[in-house]
This record gives structure tokens, C-alpha cells and sequence, in this order.
């Protein structure tokens, strides 16, 4: 079976008054239908990027350098901006980190939904109209709000318009960035909820861009965790919290907030310069872990079990055995109780 | 004592059949060097009592006092410019209020040229920008070109540097990742240790807002349902909408998450008042039967 989404090693770079921003810089990874995967990572380690540069959708002063971006088997990169604008927004969707950057200010919410529909269906004004209204109700906006404009929504409420805006055509392949990070735990339960049910209903397969370990938890099948513009570790949801294997994973886990008082831990030092961006793995400079190696030659990515890998030397054959630090210790003792 | 009083706070948008209660009868105070945090459901306005509290809109009805002195007059009078110094919010959508054609430094050293305080503004703007882990190469930057956390830090750093008393962080860290995230809130405690800082913070990430703040204000349609010390809040909820949040956040930990149950709660018809149950800690007290 051939994936739904194939993403293979995407470069994307930005010019700058400085120098080019490598933000991206080899990304691989493959979707299927009706499948979650949830992308981690530093802030600025190229989730956003990745999502516009799958979408056609960069800044101005961004490129894609390299790679390929197949939707069954078709290469997005190729496509003309007219087959693209066929492809957005009906199989293919996003849900931008900022939602005020996809809303139009002078428009009111209830037309910005039925958009979508009316552009790519041949539905009628009612129907469209009435279906606009029932998505916005399950996301919980009034229908009797859907003649206001977005300044006069609440940021949660705005990322819920935001959000059926990208659904109501019922894509193949939804590209969430954060989409519920302005929604209370009990909102984000419903359109949690939601999602699963289009996801059962429609196959429709999502990248879910967050930083909340705990929606990764409940949702999510595969997790990509990134740095510096590469995926560090990919893996089932349970193997990457329960047998992490790249040290930047291990930092991420140990730095949730536990019932613990006083100073949180954190992962030490900053993310590297991405104008030069350094040779070997980019997290080596800050990892206590890291082997001489691991600092001069980028690590490939090593399996750690057919549907886990990580890119650190630590995993080559040979390499000493390491002790994790304890939190991470009791996580992989659970992993093989479990086994 | 006591830095900030709320009492009857009223807000509302639109007028006639359209309009919105955004906040009703909202009353707290928040004393000197306490960290108060504000959560409730999305839209039951949060961000209105925010910004009401640093000045930006009037109340309708009520009042906000800083210091004992209405603050609306004291951002008139004087020391009007002292006072908005003293205060500053950081906004829920740091993309729409970065002004895009202002370079990062000069968004960051805006309120101290404001201020006229330019001693050593480039080494005060870079040394912030530092504390929230963005490094010298940002500084020339333009909002467009950054990641969202980024963005969201850029408006941290433009809170902070001015040196406030009083800070209302909304959603100060949703886009972050749990690494930043701490690196973000341990500059907020070391600044509160330090210089006494004073915070009312908004969130929606429960286990974070529990670890920052002293008191909790849990709010629902506008108004508060409950309001106590952190730890009992979380830890012995008693109003339904507080228990139903609760029951519903997250838990990173995929098996624990297949077995959760969550709590529903309506209370579109609920109507009862704060009443003070034991010391310090106050409960809606809603009809039993909605
Ligand atoms: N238009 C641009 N010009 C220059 N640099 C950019 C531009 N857009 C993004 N970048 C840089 O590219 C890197 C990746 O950005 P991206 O938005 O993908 O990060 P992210 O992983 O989504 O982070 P966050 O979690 O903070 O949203 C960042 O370091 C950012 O500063
Ligand atoms: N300019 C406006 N015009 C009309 N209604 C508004 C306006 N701003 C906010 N509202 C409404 O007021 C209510 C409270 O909004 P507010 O932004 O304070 O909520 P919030 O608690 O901050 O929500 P969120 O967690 O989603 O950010 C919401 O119902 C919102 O739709
Ligand atoms: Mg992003
Ligand atoms: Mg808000």
C-alpha cells in the first residue's frame, strides 16, 4: 500500500539580512490513512516550516531546496499554483499556529467557513450555509455568531473557526499546528473528540504539530520529535514515551511539570545557530551523553525496532552502553514489564 | 498587601440583542509579589478581565484598583506614565501585536525609548532577549521571520525589560515546547523571587498554571466559579465545572490515557454567588438541581 502523505528529505531555507536560515534540513516521513502523527520539538526546530513548505505555502523569502512531498504518489512540489489551489483547503488542509493569519479580518466567520465548500463543491449557498453552521456549532461557536468577524472572538474561539475552516471539506490529510493550544482541556476534549470521529468516519490523517505531551498521549499513533530542523527520533506513540532513545527526547520527557515544587528542569544551553548550522547532531553540544562523534559526524538513523528510529551514535553498533537518567530509566523498566 | 482589587468588574461588547457579557460581577484582589492564575473555559472571559486590569479597556461597571487608587485615574494623572511602566501585559496572539515592520530589538526597546531610559538599552534589550532564550542573531530578525515561540518570546521580552511591578502574562507560554516552557517560568519565579514581581496569569495548560501560581481563579461564562490557595483547588475541586476541568486534562502517559474518564459540565442555567466556604477559598454556590 502506498502512503497517503510521503514526505522525503525536505530542505527548506530562508534568506535573511544575515545569511539563509536552514530551517529545514532533512525531514522524512510517511502518513496513512486515518493515521495521527504527532510532531514534537524545540521551539524553532522547523515544525511550522515543514507543514507551509507541504502546503506550497512558505514565507516570501523562503525555499525549498531539496525533496519531495508526494500525495498519492503525486510530488506537491512539482504541481502548478492552479493544481495546487485544487489541492489546498479540499485534500489537503491547514491549520495555521496563529489563526489570525488565515482569517480574513473583513470577512464574517460564518462566510470564511462556507468558502471552502462553495469553491470546491458545487454545493448550494444554503446547503453550504447549513453545513457551515452545524461544524461551527460542534466546535462549539454559536450559529447566531456566525455573522461577526474574527476581532470579535476570544483566541480560543477564533482557533475553532479556524480549525472548521480546514474541515469542513472533510480533507484526506489535515496539517494542524497547534490547534488547540488557546482551548481549555475540556473544549480541547471535544474537538479531540471530533477529529477521531472524522478520522473514523472519513479516513482522514492528520500531522498534529504540539508541544502538549498529553495530546500526543491521548491521540497520536506515530511521534516525530525534532530538532534543529531534522527528526530525531520517530517511533508508535508508546515507544517514544516509554523507550526513548535520542538524548534531546529524554530532555523534552524530563522537563513535564511534575507535582515537584520549585525550579522545573530544564534542557541546558540554547538551540544551535541555524545560518551555521553545526556538522554532527545538533543537540550534541547541550547532551551529556554525547559521544565525540556525535558532535562531528551527523548520525544516520539507527532502528531501534521496525517502526522506531533515532538518529544518535549512541545507537551504533559498539557504541558503549550509556545509563539514562533515572526518570527515563523507570520509563524503559516499564517498557519491559510491559513486553 | 494588597497591589490590585477588582470589585464588580462588568464588561461587555456589542450593545442590544447582540450583545456579549464578557465578565460578570468579577471581584478578586491579588497582593503584592502573588502569583494569581486565571483559568476557565475558552471564551469565558479571561482575556477581557486582563485587559481591563492593565487599563486597556474601561469596566462598564465596577472597578480595578491599583495600588488603592483607581487605575484608570492613575494612568491619567501624574505618574500616569510611572504607572503604565509599572503595569504591562503580555497578549495571547503574539503575531497580532508585533507591529511586523519593527525589527526584534527595537519592538523589545520600545517601552524604554518610551520611557526615555536609554542607559545601556542594547545591552538591556540583548540581555532579556538572552533570558528567554533567544540569542544575539534574533535581534535583527522581523516577527514574520521567527516560529511561533519565538514570537510568543519576543512579547515576553518586551514585557520584562522595562523592569514592571505588576505583569499579566495571557497564554505566555501555549507555544512552546515543555523544555522552553520551563526555562520561560523559572525566569518568571527568579524575577518574582527577586524583584517581587507581581503576575496575574492566564492559561489553559493546568499542570503549569498549578505549578506558578499561589491562588487560582477558575472561571466559567463570565464569571468565577471558584477561588483558593493552589493546592486545594487541585486537589479537593469543589465546584462541578472545576472538577469537570480537571477531570479532563491530559496526561502524558499513553496507557493512562486509554483508560480515562472524563466529567461533563453545563451550567448554562447556573446563577449562584461566591460564597466563602472555609478561609480563603470560595465556592459558586449553584442550585443543586442545574
Ligand atoms: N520567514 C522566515 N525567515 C527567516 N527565518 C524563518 C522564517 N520562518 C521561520 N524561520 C526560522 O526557521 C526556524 C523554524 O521555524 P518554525 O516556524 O518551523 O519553528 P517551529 O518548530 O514551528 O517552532 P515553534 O514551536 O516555536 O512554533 C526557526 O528558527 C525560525 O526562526
Ligand atoms: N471585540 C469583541 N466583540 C464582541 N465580543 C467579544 C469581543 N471580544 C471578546 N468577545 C467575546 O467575549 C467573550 C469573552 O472573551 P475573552 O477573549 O475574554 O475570552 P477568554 O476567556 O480569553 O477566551 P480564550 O481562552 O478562548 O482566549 C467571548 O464570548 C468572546 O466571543
Ligand atoms: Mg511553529
Ligand atoms: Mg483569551
Amino acid at each position: 500500500m502506498t502512503p497517503l502523505l510521503e514526505v522525503e528529505d525536505l530542505h527548506v531555507s530562508f534568506s535573511t539580512d544575515a545569511g539563509r536560515v536552514q530551517a529545514v534540513r532533512g525531514v522524512s516521513f510517511s502518513l496513512r490513512a486515518g493515521e495521527v502523527l504527532a510532531v514534537v520539538g524545540e521551539s524553532g526546530s522547523g515544525k511550522s516550516v515543514t507543514a507551509r513548505a507541504i502546503m506550497g505555502l512558505l514565507a516570501r523569502n523562503g525555499s525549498v531546496d531539496s525533496g519531495a512531498v508526494r500525495l498519492r504518489g503525486r510530488d506537491l512540489l512539482q504541481a502548478s499554483e492552479r493544481e495546487l489551489r485544487r489541492v489546498r483547503g479540499k485534500d489537503v488542509s491547514m491549520v495555521f499556529q496563529d489563526p489570525m493569519t488565515c482569517l480574513d479580518p473583513t470577512m464574517p466567520v460564518g462566510r470564511q467557513v462556507m468558502e471552502p465548500l462553495r469553491h470546491h463543491t458545487r454545493v448550494s449557498r444554503r446547503a453550504a450555509r447549513a453545513a457551515a453552521a452545524e461544524l461551527l456549532a460542534r466546535v462549539g461557536i454559536a450559529p447566531d455568531r456566525m455573522r461577526q468577524y474574527p476581532h470579535q472572538f476570544s483566541g480560543g474561539q477564533r482557533q475553532r473557526i479556524a480549525l472548521a475552516i480546514a474541515l469542513v471539506n472533510r480533507p484526506d490529510v489535515v496539517l494542524a499546528d497547534e490547534p488547540t493550544t488557546a482551548l481549555d482541556v475540556s473544549v480541547q476534549a471535544q474537538i479531540l473528540d471530533l477529529l477521531a470521529e472524522l478520522r473514523r468516519t472519513t479516513g482522514t490523517a492528520m500531522v498534529l504539530v504540539t508541544h502538549d505531551l498529553g495530546v500526543v498521549a491521548s491521540v497520536a499513533d506515530h511521534v516525530a520529535v525534532m530538532y534543529a530542523g531534522r527528526i530525531v527520533e520517530l517511533g508508535t506513540t508508546r515507544e517514544v514515551f516509554y523507550h526513548p532513545q535520542h538524548p534531546y527526547t529524554w530532555g523534552l520527557l524530563g522537563s513535564l511539570p511534575t507535582a515537584q515544587t520549585g525550579r522545573l528542569e530544564t534542557v541546558p544551553g540554547s538551540p544551535p545557530d541555524l545560518l551555521d548550522p553545526p556538522p554532527g547532531d545538533a543537540f550534541a553540544p547541550r547532551n551529556a551523553y554525547a559521544l565525540p562523534r556525535d558532535l562531528e559526524e551527523a548520525p544516520p538513523f539507527f532502528d531501534v525496532s521496525p517502526t522506531h528510529r533515532a538518529a544518535t551514535w549512541l545507537l551504533a553498533p559498539g557504541a558503549p552502553a550509556v545509563e539514562p537518567p533515572a526518570d527515563v530509566r523507570a520509563r524503559w523498566d516499564r517498557w519491559e514489564e510491559q513486553r | 498587601m494588597t497591589l490590585l482589587e477588582i470589585a464588580h468588574l462588568r464588561q461587555t461588547y456589542g450593545r442590544g440583542r447582540s450583545q456579549v457579557v464578557a465578565v460578570d460581577d468579577l471581584s478578586l484582589t491579588i497582593a503584592e509579589g502573588e502569583t494569581f492564575g486565571l483559568v476557565g473555559e475558552s471564551g469565558s472571559g479571561k482575556t477581557t478581565t486582563g485587559r481591563a486590569v492593565v487599563g486597556l479597556h474601561a469596566p462598564v461597571s465596577g472597578s480595578v484598583r491599583y495600588r488603592g487608587r483607581d487605575l484608570a485615574g492613575a494612568l491619567r494623572g501624574r505618574a500616569g506614565a510611572a504607572v503604565r511602566r509599572e503595569v504591562q501585559m503580555v497578549f495571547q496572539d503574539p503575531y497580532a501585536s508585533l507591529d511586523p515592520r519593527m525589527r526584534v530589538r527595537d519592538i523589545v526597546a520600545e517601552g524604554l525609548v518610551i520611557a526615555r531610559d536609554r542607559r545601556d538599552l542594547v545591552g538591556r534589550v540583548a540581555r532579556t532577549l538572552d533570558a528567554v532564550g533567544l540569542d544575539a542573531s534574533f535581534a535583527e530578525r522581523y516577527p514574520h521571520e521567527l516560529s511561533g515561540g519565538q514570537r510568543q518570546r519576543v512579547g515576553i521580552a518586551r514585557a520584562l525589560v522595562v523592569d514592571p511591578r505588576f505583569v499579566v502574562l495571557d497564554e505566555p507560554i501555549s507555544a512552546l515546547d515543555v523544555s522552553v516552557q520551563a526555562q520561560v517560568v523559572n525566569l518568571l519565579a527568579d524575577l518574582k523571587r527577586e524583584r517581587g514581581l507581581t503576575y496575574l496569569f492566564i492559561a489553559h495548560d493546568l499542570a503549569m498554571v498549578r505549578h506558578v501560581s499561589d491562588r487560582i481563579g477558575v472561571m466559567h461564562r463570565g464569571r468565577l466559579v471558584e477561588v483558593g490557595p493552589a493546592a486545594q483547588v487541585y486537589g479537593d475541586p469543589l465546584h462541578p465545572y472545576t472538577r469537570s476541568l480537571l477531570s479532563a486534562v491530559p496526561l502524558p502517559d499513553p496507557d493512562a490515557e486509554r483508560g480515562r474518564t472524563r466529567i461533563t459540565y453545563d451550567g448554562s442555567q447556573a446563577d449562584g454567588s461566591l460564597v466563602e466556604v472555609s478561609s480563603g477559598r470560595f465556592v459558586r454556590q449553584d442550585r443543586p438541581d442545574i
